[in-house]
């Protein structure tokens, strides 16, 4: 596993303790590792690994079988952020007192949504930023793009190796020009068509589209390099507050991305008027 | 099983010891349940659940007749597949066990085990019920299509409303049933049932018919419409407006992306905001609906608070 040296290295040593968490959360932003780490885990411990989802059939018969099985399993429970109610409860049983067979690991991009009563159970692990020297490796790993014009945009915008992995999937070239556009013209179209910027975007989880998580990050990127190339450095500065205000809304439980996306354009439209 | 199996089994007096009557149509249940226990000359005893008399039910006695007990939505009956299957082997004493559901899950282990004994009754057809209105009233056909619509084709309400308008009558002879009935319409005492007000209401709002919005929007409250769901319409809709009323190119669908019916629709409402207005409700609409989920803003007062900023 590339990156996570501490996070690994205190696992590790739980592990040949004796003591990893029968449950266990692992918190971090989409492409952050969660469930490498989980497999990896997996491997010093030697246990077979199963993914399952959040729904809340799959929760109890996983609970069922944890307390049938007569060799140790590691289940898995990806991404727990819009994990219903019925769920978490039924999760909650488990918790308590997990099977002697057992080990349950949660994954989620923030804390915050989950249930109180499940983050009280369970001992938290934070996944840790990813450096660059990390991103460059993955990339080294998994293959350099043509161009080192592209190499670079991919090492700047994204945060971890899931979205390097991301960007190495997709047109890096023409995703840039993409964004170097809506910055040219997202003030200068009117409001009526302003709102087709975001037909290139997968704000309804849209496979073929662009992310956007990773279009803000990218948006933030230029203008970053914009200001500091010293163009109208305030205007930049304001797009940049507004765009991470935004990202860091998009961790809500339930958010409408359609309606999140719409205001961040009205708000950098207003700043940049 | 179906209605006619079971009017074949009271007609040929064959009754059956376990039915489920699922289905709203309760009065025409509580109808078959009475001439069931009719046909046997049983009692009709409606205890809380079969638990509760299931002793009485499977011990014979000499001198008490066996009897219909009727339950409504047995959740131990429903459960207790033990017990089922003692049903299903039919020992109960002669005795005769009717399972009334509210609501029925067809997904449940009770449902599949039990489909062939369960009868559906659903809504009765406006002809059917046109037959039974005429006969007991002399509401003419017009008001009695009226009278079904009301009632949401529910025989029961239906009954409930022709009682109120024969009380009246005794008393007020020279009035008719269709002069009775339309008075009690316009004055409530026979009540319109709310019907879906939400895209009535977020046109209220974009026409910013104040009155109107405020009163379509208590109707919607009524019948218990989630408040995220008018926040999320509204917000389409003054989305759509907005892009409208801001295009400057003559061909409105090319540039906004929008179907022509959409603009159609969005045009009807444009003219009664400013655009910066329109931005303004987005704005607050996304910040009320984050507010929502995050349990910085009251569900209950979202949309009053949203219409006292915006109207």
């Amino acid at each position: 596993m590339i990156g996570q040296r501490y996070l690994l290295e205190r696992i590790n040593g739980q592990v040949e303790r004796g003591r990893f968490p029968r449950f266990a959360i692992f918190i971090g932003e989409k492409g952050s590792g969660k469930k490498c780490l989980a497999s990896t885990i997996a491997d010093y411990l030697k246990y077979p690994i199963s993914f399952v989802d959040t729904k809340v059939d799959s929760i109890r018969e996983v609970i069922n079988t944890a307390y049938k099985v007569d060799m140790p399993v590691i289940y898995v429970i990806a991404d727990c952020d819009n994990m219903s109610n019925a769920a978490a409860n039924a999760l909650l049983k488990v918790t308590e007192e997990p099977p002697h067979n057992a080990y349950f690991i949660l994954t989620c991009e923030n804390e915050e949504n989950l249930l109180q009563t499940i983050r009280s159970r369970g001992v938290t692990y934070m996944l840790e930023p990813y450096s660059y020297e990390d991103k460059c490796d993955y990339i080294e790993e998994r293959g350099v793009p043509e161009f080192e014009e592209d190499e670079n945009f991919i090492l700047e915008v994204a945060s971890n190796c899931g979205e390097v992995q991301q960007m190495l999937n997709m047109d890096v070239h023409q995703f840039k020009t993409y964004v170097d556009l809506v910055i040219d013209n997202i003030a200068e179209v009117s409001d009526s068509n302003a709102f087709k910027i975001g037909d290139k975007l997968a704000l309804k989880d849209d496979a073929d589209k662009y992310d956007l998580r990773l279009f803000w990050k990218a948006f933030r990127s230029v203008c970053t390099d914009r200001m500091k190339d010293g163009e109208d450095p305030l205007k930049y500065a304001r797009a940049i507050a507004i765009t991470g205000d935004s990202l860091a809304q998009l961790n809500i439980r339930g958010i409408n991305k359609q309606e999140l996306f719409d205001v961040w354009l009205l708000n950098i439209r207003e700043e940049w008027l | 099983m179906n209605i006619t199996d079971v009017k074949t089994d009271i007609k040929n007096k064959i009754i059956k010891p376990y039915y489920i009557f699922a289905g709203e149509e309760i009065e025409i249940q509580r109808i078959y349940v009475e001439k069931i226990a009719q046909v046997l000359g049983y009692k009709v005893i409606r205890p809380e659940c079969i638990a509760d008399v299931w002793n009485s039910i499977i011990t014979p006695t000499l001198f008490d007749t066996p009897a219909v007990y009727v339950v409504r939505d047995d959740k131990d009956l429903m459960q207790d597949e033990v017990l089922q299957n003692q049903i299903a082997q039919n020992n109960l004493n002669g005795n005769i066990i009717i399972h009334l559901l509210t609501t029925l899950d067809k997904r449940t282990k009770y449902y599949k085990s039990n489909s062939d004994k369960i009868v559906l009754f659903e809504r009765l057809t406006t002809d059917m019920l046109l037959k039974y209105c005429q006969r007991i009233t002399t509401l003419n056909k017009r008001n009695s299509e009226r009278l079904i619509d009301i009632c949401e084709h529910d025989y029961s309400r239906i009954l409930l409303e022709i009682d109120k308008i024969k009380a009246y009558r005794a008393r007020n002879t020279t009035l008719t049933d269709d002069q009775i009935f339309e008075q009690f319409v316009e004055d409530g005492t026979i009540a319109i049932p709310p019907q879906d007000a939400v895209f009535d209401l977020v046109d209220a709002i974009l026409k910013r018919n104040i009155k109107q919005s405020y009163y379509l929007l208590d109707q919607c409250k009524q019948i218990g419409e989630a408040n995220m769901v008018i926040l999320s319409v509204l917000y389409t809709n003054a989305k759509q407006v907005l892009q409208v009323q801001a295009c400057e190119s003559p061909d409105i669908v090319k540039s906004t992306g929008l179907t022509p019916f959409q603009v159609k629709c969005a045009k009807e409402k444009c003219g009664n905001y400013y655009n910066d207005e329109l931005i303004d409700m987005l704005r607050l609409i996304q910040k009320i609906q984050k507010g929502i989920i995050t349990g910085q803003i009251e569900d209950d007062l979202s949309v009053n608070y949203l219409l006292v900023n915006i109207l």
